[in-house]
C-alpha cells in the first residue's frame, strides 16, 4: 500500500503524524521537509536567543519518536510538484513518490524585500533554527543592527539584540508597533520602553536600500529621513507568505494560504492541509483569516490525522489566545482586539501596578482583551469570551466587572 | 512606570558560579564522613572519642548548615513566592526537627520522644513502627502509624507529595543543596521504567517490618545497611552532581513510592494550558522526577503523576505561563460561579501568576 506522505516537519506534521497513530492506523508515513533537522518549537527560538532556554531542549520529540512512529523523515529534500491524479509528488531530484494520502503543512516563509534580495552577510530573519544559529555568531562580534518590521517576530529580533547589547534601530512602516493588536497608548509603551533602553525606534519609515562591502552589511538606508545607518545586521521581517504554490499550481483552490473545510481537506482529492499555510473555509464559504499560533496547527494537524486515518473530526476554531513577553512587559492578547474597529466599544485600565488592559465589547459581550504588563486575569477574559458572556450581568464582586467598572468613564 | 508584578529583568550571562562547588563538597563530605563511620562501626575500630564526637557533630552541622545555607540561595535564585514558602518551610521544619529536637540539643531539652519522631514516616524511618524503642513502643507506635498510613497520605491526596519536598530530611537536603544539579534528572523512558523500584522496596521494608515484630532481626540489619545507609546515603546523596538531588526519592524511596500512589488517586494535578504550550522542553529540563510535563501540556491535560513531588520548578520556568497548580478557568466556571466565597477564593489563586504562588 502507498505511505501516507506529510510535506513539513512542523507541529501540524509531528501532531497529524501522532492522530494517525493513535487511531491505530499502521500505514508507513513518509515525512519531505526541506529543512535540515528534525522537530523543533519554533516559538522557543525567541527565548533560545534570550538565553532562557536550552537549544537542546527545542527538540520537540526525541531521537526515537520517528522510528517508534514507523516514519520516515527525509530531511532536505523540497517538494517540487504535487500531481493530484497520479496520486504522487515530486522531489528535488525528479523522483516521484506515491501517496495514498497526502498532507500539506508546510507553513510559511518570511516575506522577503527588495534590499533583503542579496547575497550579504548579515541580512537575516528569524524563522528557522539555523537563522538562530546566524544571528547568535553575528550579534557577538556585531556592535549595530537594524531591524525591518513591525510584528512579533521584529520585536523578538529586537529583544535578542537588546539582550546581546547591540544597539538597534528599530524600523516599522506603520505608525506604532504591532497595530493590529495594540493601540496607540500601549503601543507608545513598548516605544518608550525600547528608547529608554537605547533602542532608535522609527516609526512611518522603512529601509530603502542596504549596502555591503566584501560580502557583508555595511549600512542601511531609510526611504523618509535619507539617513544612511552603519550597521552589521539587517533584520527583514515583515510578515510572512504561505508556501501555497504547489497547490496552486495542481490547481487547487487558494486564497493567501491553500483553503480548506472544516476536515481539513483541501480541494483536490485525497489532499490535506494543515497549520499555518491553511485558511478554514468559514460557514459563509470563504476562507477566514489564518492564525499563525503554535495550537492551532497543532488542533488542525489533529484533525488532519484522524480524518485521513478514516476518522471523521472537525476543525473547530478556539478563541484566540497568544501570550509573549518583550520589553520586561508581558503580552496577551485573548480574542479579537483589533484596535478602532468603529463598532466596537473599548474599555481601557491603564495604571502604574497593572499596566495597560483594554477589553473589547460588540453589543455587550466581551469579544478580546488584550493584556499588556499584568497578563493574570487572561484565562478568565477567554473563558469569558468562549462563553460571548456579558461583562454586565457578571456578579457585581467579580474582579473583572469591578476592573471594568473602574475602568469605564 | 513601574509595573509590581511584572518586572523580570533578563538574566545575565553565566559567569563562574561558586555555590555547585560549595554545595557539592558539603553533600559529599557527609557521604565521606559517613562512609568512615560505617567502616568503623564494621570493623570495630576504636576511634578516639574526639574523633567519634567530632564527626557526630560534623555530620548534624553541615547538614543543617546546607539546608540553611543553601536554602537562601535557593530563595535568592527562584525569585517565586510559592519556592519562597516551600523553601522556609524546609528551613524551619529541618531546624526544628533535624537540629533542636535530634541534634546536640537532645539531651537538654526532655521533650517525649514522639514529638520528636513527628516527621518520621514508616518506610523511610522503618523504626516508628517497629519494636525497636521498647520503651517508648505506645507513642512511637500510635504516631508512626497515624502519620503513615493517614496523616501523610490523605495529605498526598489533597495536596501532592508536599512532604518530600517541604518537610523529608532528604528531599529537603536536595532541595536545597542538590539544587544546582537539578537539571541532571535522568530522563526519557529507560529511566521511567525504573521508577517502580521504590514498590519494591516499599514491600521488602513492609517485609522487614514484620520479620522485627516476630523477632527476627537480621533482615532488618541487611535493610538498615543495605537500603538506608548504601542506597540513601551513599548513593542518594553521592549521586547529587551527576544526576541531581533526587535520585533516591525517586528511584528507591519507599515512603515516596508510597505517597506517589496515593497522591495519584488524590485531587493533586499540576494543569497546564494548551494555548500558552510551545514545547519549548525547559519544564522537562528542570523536573528533578524525570516526568515527561511537557507531554500533557501540548495535550492540555492536567498531569496526574505518581512522581510528582510538587517543587513548583516547572511551573515558575514556564516562559508562557502554561503550568499552574490551578485550574485554568473553564468557561463554565468562570461564568456560572454562583458559590461566591468558592469562586472568589479560587479566583484569588487564579489571579497569581506561576511566579507569585
Amino acid at each position: 500500500m502507498e505511505p501516507y506522505v506529510i510535506v513539513g516537519n512542523g507541529v501540524a506534521a509531528v501532531s497529524a503524524v501522532e492522530a494517525i497513530r493513535a487511531r491505530g492506523d499502521r500505514t508507513p508515513i513518509v515525512i519531505l521537509t526541506d529543512q535540515e533537522c528534525a522537530f523543533y518549537s519554533r516559538p522557543s527560538l525567541y527565548y533560545i536567543m534570550l538565553g532562557r532556554i536550552q537549544w537542546e531542549d527545542a527538540w520537540g520529540r526525541p531521537d526515537w519518536w520517528y522510528e517508534a512512529n514507523d516514519v520516515d523523515l527525509r530531511c532536505s529534500t523540497a517538494v517540487t510538484k504535487i500531481d493530484p491524479d497520479r496520486h504522487t509528488v515530486q522531489i528535488e531530484n525528479k523522483t516521484d513518490i506515491g501517496y495514498s494520502k497526502l498532507l500539506l503543512a508546510v507553513g510559511t516563509q518570511g516575506r522577503v524585500l527588495p534590499w533583503a534580495d542579496q547575497h550579504l552577510r548579515g541580512i537575516v530573519t528569524l524563522n528557522t533554527l539555523l537563522d538562530v544559529v546566524g544571528i547568535s555568531e553575528l550579534l557577538s562580534t556585531a556592535s549595530r543592527a537594524v531591524v525591518a518590521g513591525g510584528g512579533l517576530t521584529s520585536i523578538e529580533l529586537v529583544e535578542s539584540c537588546r539582550h546581546w547589547g547591540v544597539e538597534t534601530t528599530f524600523v516599522m512602516r506603520g505608525d506604532r508597533f504591532l497595530d493590529k493588536q495594540l493601540d496607540h497608548d500601549e503601543a507608545e509603551m513598548i516605544h518608550s520602553r525600547l528608547r529608554a533602553g537605547g533602542t532608535d525606534v522609527r516609526t512611518n519609515e522603512e529601509i530603502a536600500e542596504v549596502q555591503g562591502r566584501v560580502g557583508r552589511v555595511r549600512c542601511a538606508t531609510l526611504r523618509e529621513a535619507g539617513e544612511e545607518i552603519f550597521c552589521e545586521m539587517a533584520g527583514c521581517t515583515v510578515g510572512v507568505v504561505p508556501n501555497s504554490d504547489l497547490v496552486k499550481q495542481a490547481g487547487g483552490e487558494t486564497d493567501r494560504g491553500i483553503v480548506t473545510d472544516d476536515q481539513m481537506l483541501t480541494t483536490l482529492p485525497d489532499i490535506y492541509a494543515a497549520g499555518d499555510v491553511v485558511q478554514v473555509r468559514g460557514s459563509d464559504g470563504k476562507p477566514t483569516r489564518s492564525e499563525m499560533l503554535w495550537y492551532v496547527a497543532g488542533d488542525m494537524g489533529r484533525v488532519a490525522g484522524g480524518n485521513m486515518a478514516g476518522g471523521d473530526e472537525r476543525y473547530r476554531r478556539r478563541v484566540f489566545l497568544n501570550v509573549s513577553e518583550f520589553c520586561g512587559l508581558d503580552f496577551c492578547g485573548v480574542g479579537s482586539i483589533v484596535p478602532g474597529q468603529p463598532e466596537v466599544e473599548e474599555t481601557i485600565i491603564r495604571d502604574e501596578e497593572r499596566g495597560s488592559i483594554r477589553f473589547v465589547t460588540l453589543d455587550g459581550v466581551l469579544i478580546g482583551a488584550c493584556f499588556l504588563g499584568d497578563i493574570r486575569l487572561a484565562d478568565i477574559a477567554r473563558g469569558l469570551i468562549a462563553k460571548g458572556a456579558r461583562p454586565r450581568d457578571l456578579h457585581s464582586d467579580h474582579p473583572l466587572r469591578l476592573l471594568l467598572e473602574r475602568g469605564s468613564p | 512606570m513601574q509595573h509590581q508584578c511584572l518586572a523580570r529583568p533578563t538574566p545575565p550571562p553565566r559567569r563562574f558560579d561558586l555555590v555547585p562547588w560549595l554545595s557539592g563538597l558539603a553533600v559529599l563530605s557527609l557521604v565521606g564522613v559517613s562512609v568512615v563511620r560505617k567502616i568503623a562501626a564494621w570493623a570495630g575500630w576504636d576511634l578516639p572519642r574526639n574523633v567519634s564526637i567530632f564527626l557526630g557533630d560534623y555530620t548534624w552541622w553541615v547538614y543543617w548548615g546546607s539546608v540553611v545555607v543553601f536554602g537562601l540561595v535557593v530563595m535568592r535564585r527562584w525569585d517565586n513566592t510559592y519556592f519562597r514558602w516551600r523553601t522556609l518551610s524546609i528551613m524551619v521544619s529541618q531546624t526544628i526537627f533535624g537540629i533542636l529536637l535530634m541534634g546536640p540539643l537532645k539531651q537538654e531539652l526532655s521533650v517525649p520522644v514522639f514529638w520528636q519522631r513527628l516527621h518520621l514516616t514508616w518506610p523511610l524511618h522503618m523504626a516508628v513502627v517497629t519494636p525497636y524503642w521498647k520503651d517508648k513502643l505506645v507513642s512511637t507506635f500510635v504516631y508512626g502509624t497515624a502519620m503513615s498510613l493517614f496523616a501523610w497520605p490523605i495529605v498526598s491526596m489533597l495536596i501532592g507529595m508536599r512532604y518530600c519536598s517541604w518537610f523529608c530530611f532528604c528531599g529537603n537536603l536536595a532541595e536545597s543543596a542538590g539544587d544546582s544539579w537539578r537539571t541532571k534528572g535522568p530522563k526519557g523512558p529507560s529511566a521511567q521504567a525504573l521508577d517502580n523500584i521504590g514498590y519494591g522496596i516499599l514491600g521488602i521494608a513492609a517485609l522487614v517490618t514484620g520479620a522485627a515484630w516476630l523477632a527476627v532481626t537480621w533482615p532488618w540489619t541487611v535493610y538498615d545497611i543495605g537500603v538506608a545507609w548504601f542506597l540513601a546515603t551513599v548513593v542518594g546523596m553521592g549521586a547529587y552532581p551527576v544526576l541531581g538531588g533526587r535520585v533516591w526519592c525517586r528511584f528507591i524511596c519507599p515512603l515516596r513510592a508510597m505517597l506517589g500512589w496515593f497522591s495519584n488517586r488524590g485531587r493533586f494535578a499540576i494543569y497546564t494550558d494548551d494555548h500558552r504550550c510551545i514545547e519549548c522542553g525547559t519544564c522537562n529540563r528542570y523536573c528533578e522526577m524525570g516526568i515527561d510535563i511537557r507531554m500533557r501540556a501540548r495535550q492540555g491535560m492536567p498531569l496526574h503523576d505518581t512522581e510528582c513531588v510538587g517543587c513548583g520548578a516547572c511551573i515558575a520556568v514556564c516562559p508562557r505561563y502554561a503550568l499552574s497548580f490551578y485550574p485554568f478557568p473553564s468557561p463554565d466556571e468562570a461564568v456560572e460561579a454562583r458559590n461566591h466565597r468558592r469562586f472568589r477564593r479560587r479566583f484569588k489563586r487564579q489571579l497569581a501568576t506561576p511566579r507569585e504562588i
